[in-house]
Formats: C-alpha cells, structure tokens, sequence
C-alpha cells in the first residue's frame, strides 16, 4: 500500500471535513432553526464517522478513537436534533483537538498522543434538562428552502498542481530563453514562419500561465472561517462575548500564500481576544456594547493581498509601551520620547514587549506578535499595526497573493546576480542623482534634501567587497513605510519569473526567499528585502 | 477483464483505497459515487456486476440506495462497507438483500474475499 499517496489524501480531505464540522458548529452557535440544527448535527456525526473510518485505516489510533467518541457522543443530539450549551464548548474542543492532530500527522506522518481529558468528557452521555427534551420534541420544524448545491468541482492533490505549476514555470523560462535567440541573432537568419510561430507560442505560454495560475488558487473563506468559531471558543474561556464579522472571504489567492496564513491569523485573533476585547462589564462602563466586534476583511488590490484585522476592544496603551521600551533598555529615552505613536505602536511585534503585565494562557505575555510579523515577511508580506487607546487595535496586513510568479529587479554586485521583488522597488537612481555621507559608520544617499539610510548589497549579503564608490546606482526600496537604498553597480533587468522555495539546505540564510531561473538558465536567488529593514531598527 | 464494479462512498480517501484494492485484485472499476442517489443512477447508467455501498453517506444512505437498487433489479450483486458499532444497520442491509459487508478498516485481502465470495453467491443464485 502506497502509504504517503493515502497519507495525502487523509490529510486533504480529513482538513476538508474539520472545516465543514467549523461551519456546522457555527450554525449550531448561531440562532438556527431546528431543520438547520439537525442538519449541522447530522453533517458532525458524518464528518466524525469519515474521520475514523480513514484514520483507522492508516493506524491513526488517537484519531479514531477520538472521531469515534464523538459520533457515539453525537447520536442520541442527532436523534433529538439539539445540542445543550455546554455540550457544544465540547464539540468545539473535540474539533479543534482533531485540527491539531490532522496537522501533527501531516507534519510527522507519525500518529498523534490521544487526547485523555476529550476521551473523559466525551465518556459522559449528553445531559438533557427534562425541559429541554420536551421543548425539543414539541418544537415546529420550519421548512426552509435547502442550501443551493456545491459548485461542480474536483479534488487535485497540491504536489500534483505544483508539480504541474513547475512545468509551465519551466516552460516560461525556456520561451522566453527562445524569444532571446531569436532577437539576438541578425536579421539574415531569422526565419519569418519561426517568427510567427514563436509568436504564436508566446500567447498560448502566456495563456497557460494564466490558467495554470486560476487553478493555483484557492478562497481565502479556507482560513477566514474557522476564526469565528476559535474567537467564540476563546470567548467562552476568557467570560467575554465576541462577534467575529468575516468579509471578502471570496478573494482568491495564492494556496501556498494561504498555507501560510492560518496561524499568524490564529494568533492575531486570539491577541485580540486577549488583549484587545474586554470583559462585558468593562464595556459597558466604557459606554460600548457588552459583545464586543472583531472586524476581518480580505481584499486583492493591484495584485496584493489585503488583510486587516480590526477590533473594538482597549486598544493598545502607547505611553505605557513607551515607559515599557524605556524600562527594558530597548529605546533610549530621548529616542523613545521623540516617537510618534504609530511607531511605538510597533513595538508590540518585538519579542518581550507587552503591555500586560499577567501572562495569561490564551497568548502568553505578547509572545508570538513578533513571529506572526516574521511569518508574514516570509511570505513577502509586511504588517502594520495602529491603535486607539480606548477604542480598539486595527492590524493591517499585506501580501503577495500570487507566491509563484513575480516579477523581480535583477540586480549586479561585482560579477554576481541578485533578484529582488519588483514590487518593493520605488526608484532606481545613478548613484551621481545625490549625494553619499557617511556618518561614523552608516551610510546616507541624500536625495531630493532627504537623507536616506544607505545599504551596501554586496557587503550586506557578503558577496562581494563594497561597489566602487563612484559607480553603481541606488535602488530605492521601501518596507512598511520605511525607505532605504541599496547600492549595487547596476540595476540589469526587469523580469517575471517563477520563484520557488529556497532549498532546505540554504533555508537558514537570513534574507533569501527564494530562487527563480533566469532565461539564460542561470539561478538567481531572491531576496527578502522586508528582512534587511531590521539593519536599520 | 474481471467483474465491473461501482464503489460509492462519500470519502474520496475511501474510494480510492477500494479502487487500488480492487483493481489490484483484478477488477475493473467502471464508475464511483459519493452520495446515495449518485450511486442509484451510477447503478442504472453502467450496471455494474458488483456495488461496493458505503452506509453513512449524504442524503440517501447506503442502506436506503441498496434497497432502492433491489427493487429495481432484485439479482443486484451488492456488498455493504460498515464500521465498527453499525452492526443493526448491516442486519438490515442483508435482510434488505446486501450479499454480504465489510467492516473498515479492513485488509486488501479481506476486501478481495468478500467480493469473490460475494460475485460467487450472486452467480449460484
């Protein structure tokens, strides 16, 4: 038996039924109608009952006989067609623990540790209030229209459409490699019915990318819909109310964009929860609704993918990171004094930097904003953050929504080649436009009267000494609204190419992310220019 | 070319492990359902010698699609795939006319068996 072929597939389709459960489990929250309750009932217990018979099969024990639990705790809700209010903080906990334990097999392929304390609470049949039972059993079904069906759709595995992405990617190159020969060589040799042909070629490959591209992408509904249910979990846990209000899950984007996202969003909502959103009884003496709002937005603009994140809750206390950033060393005084808020806002993505004092079990003492912010450069991304204090937290995120296909600057340093993301890249100057000071040890390009850090690429990456002063030019970058220079000797082309993921054995190096094949064949790496601004923080 | 058979099941992980099994085991597979009512019309479309039917599924189950295929065709040759704790739902399946089950998560070899056995049954009858 081919056990990573069905390893694969258990993985793919178990993640498909745990977030059918999330949607169940949210109608079920929600004020459904009985029709719509026995329904997401009925749609738990035939998810749970998938689960364990594929688990089982491949030794998955803890999975099993968690999934197994919970469609024999299910049953008696489905013959009754409700769930009691603490039974459903169960549910919850027995899906999230199955998630974790579907992403453990996917990361190990090992089976993951059962789950005792589910195993115990599952053991305990469902308790109905007398009531309850009778309320239940006298209730009016509604008739309600059925949902519309599902789209027609086929399930491909990733490593199939990446694979196949490779190959189109690889096609590109080598035409666009074709197109090169053909226009370098004179005129004499040139072939008109090659001409055309080429031509012709030109627009199917670039057809094909296109489409090959549609199939690469995915709705960002795919991790945008279990954060209503994790933020009402929380909720639960913490005695705050929350209402969690999802738009744009429509947007498609990049699924190895979207691969990356969960967590960093996992983590922003429940900082929210944690940080942001308070107690109902705070709310109201601060004159705010008792439930309070997480507001998640998707949207793709001019090829970017945007994200915010947006809650009514304390907001962060600015004067308080402030003295905090002061205390801990980390600023200077008279730096930290003379900063806008928006930038000690900021400081609530550096490690060690909160302004709670008590850690707290949901998202620790601030641990974790400053790996959702590397997560996100990672990515290509940057994240901004601003507050109201008082009033609420906003985090705005931004990313490439295609990860395959980018279109990069290739750069020179000495004989070598480096590509960086196009869309950083706000100006390209001769080095002679302004005016190179040095102050102690740090570089300024000073242009248009405005000093700008200046970054020696070759240096900073060590390829190669310093480029000859006098030559070279000056790429304007900017990163989260911040703008520096990177001095190379030439700025060589403009390109698109396919970037793909460093190999794992240069996946240490700092700012690499990732590697493309230039037409002539030659690799260049891709840098991660967002990783260079910590020079200058 | 060995029996055709239909494999419904909801789980794409399910039907392509019986797939494998099954072609393996020398037989051919000519169509796969997902659902009860998928499986009723795959049934009529290519009729098969042989129904793998699966009994939790969405909409119509795999007991409420075996009985609808018994009673338009009473020589259907039909084996159940169950799970551990549906044994009333297998008694009713066989009562119903299901020649014989298997319990997940089984063995290629005991898929195999039960089929043969199964086409053998159906055959002699």
């Amino acid at each position: 038996m081919n056990l990573e072929k069905y390893k694969v597939l258990f993985v793919d389709e178990a993640t498909d039924h745990l977030v059918e459960m999330s949607r169940a489990l949210a109608i079920l929250e929600g004020n459904a109608s009985s029709e719509d309750a026995a329904e997401a009932i009925d749609t738990l217990f035939r998810m749970a009952h998938s689960i364990k018979g594929m688990a089982a099969s491949l030794d998955y024990d803890s999975i099993s006989a968690l999934s197994h639990q919970l469609e024999d705790w299910l049953e008696p809700a489905r013959e009754l067609g409700r769930v009691p209010a603490d039974g459903l903080r169960l549910l919850f906990g027995s899906v999230r623990a199955l998630e974790e334990m579907v992403t453990a097999v996917e990361e190990s392929g090992e089976s993951p540790a059962p789950r005792e304390d589910l195993a115990y609470w599952l053991s305990q049949p469902i308790q109905f209030g007398r009531n309850e039972i009778t309320e239940a059993a006298t209730q009016m079904s509604a008739s309600e229209p059925s949902a519309p069906p599902l789209p027609p759709s086929v399930r491909v595995r990733t490593t199939v459409i990446d694979r196949f992405l490779a190959s189109v990617g690889e096609m590109l190159q080598r035409q666009a490699r074709l197109e090169a020969i053909h226009k370098d060589a004179p005129v004499w040799e040139r072939h008109r019915e090659f001409d055309e042909e080429l031509e012709g070629m030109t627009r199917v490959v670039r057809d094909l990318r296109r489409r090959a591209l549609e199939i690469r992408t995915t709705p960002v509904q795919r991790v945008l819909e279990r954060l209503p249910r994790v933020a009402s979990e929380l909720a639960h846990e913490l005695g705050k109310s929350v209402r969690v209000e999802l738009r744009g899950e429509e947007v498609e984007v990049d699924r190895a964009v979207l691969d990356h996202l969960g967590e960093p969003l996992l983590h922003l909502v429940r900082n929210s929860m944690d940080h942001g959103i308070e107690a109902p009884e705070t709310r109201i003496s601060a004159g705010k609704d008792a439930v309070g709002t997480i507001r998640i937005s998707a949207a793709t603009v001019s090829g970017r993918l945007e994200l915010s994140l947006d809650d009514d809750g304390g907001g962060v206390d600015i004067e308080r990171l402030r003295e905090q950033a002061i205390e801990s060393g980390r600023l200077p005084a008279e730096v930290a004094e003379d900063l806008p808020p928006d930038r000690i806002c900021e400081l609530i993505f550096e490690p060690g930097l909160s302004t709670r004092d008590e850690v707290t079990t949901v998202s620790g003492r601030g641990v974790g904003l400053d790996a959702v912010k590397r997560t996100i450069e990672g990515l290509g991304g940057t994240i901004r953050v601003s507050s109201n204090f008082g009033l609420g937290t906003r985090f705005d995120l931004e990313l490439p929504s295609m990860a395959a296909l980018q279109h990069v600057l290739i750069l020179e340093v000495g004989s070598e080649r480096i590509a960086i993301p196009l869309s950083r890249v706000e100006a390209v100057l001769g080095i002679d436009e302004g005016l190179v000071e040095q102050m102690g040890t740090e570089a300024f390009f000073v242009w248009k009267e405005e000093p700008l850090p200046l970054l020696d690429l070759g240096e900073r990456v060590g390829l190669s000494k310093a480029v000859t002063d006098k030559l070279g030019c000056v790429v304007v970058v900017e990163v989260r609204g911040f703008q520096f220079g990177l001095h190379v000797d030439r700025a060589a082309a403009h390109l698109e190419v396919f970037v793909r993921d460093v190999p794992s054995a240069l996946a240490s190096i700092d700012p690499l992310a990732g590697v493309a094949v230039l037409p002539d064949g030659t690799p260049v790496f891709v840098l991660e220019v967002a990783a260079l601004v910590e020079d200058f923080l | 070319m060995g029996e055709r058979i239909l494999i419904a099941d909801d789980a794409a992980f399910m039907r392509e492990m019986l797939r494998d099994i099954l072609t393996e085991g020398g037989y051919e597979i000519v169509a796969e359902a997902s659902d009860g009512a998928g499986a009723i019309t795959a049934y009529h479309e290519h009729n098969p010698d042989l129904v793998t039917l699966d009994i939790v599924m969405p909409g119509k189950s795999g007991v409420e699609a075996l009985e609808e295929i018994m009673r338009s065709d009473p020589s259907a040759c039909c084996v159940m795939v169950s799970a551990l704790g549906q044994e009333a739902l297998v008694m009713e399946a066989l009562e119903a006319g299901a020649k014989d089950f298997v319990v997940k998560p089984f063995k290629p070899d005991q898929v195999i068996n039960v089929v043969k056995k199964a086409l053998k049954k159906s055959n002699d009858g």
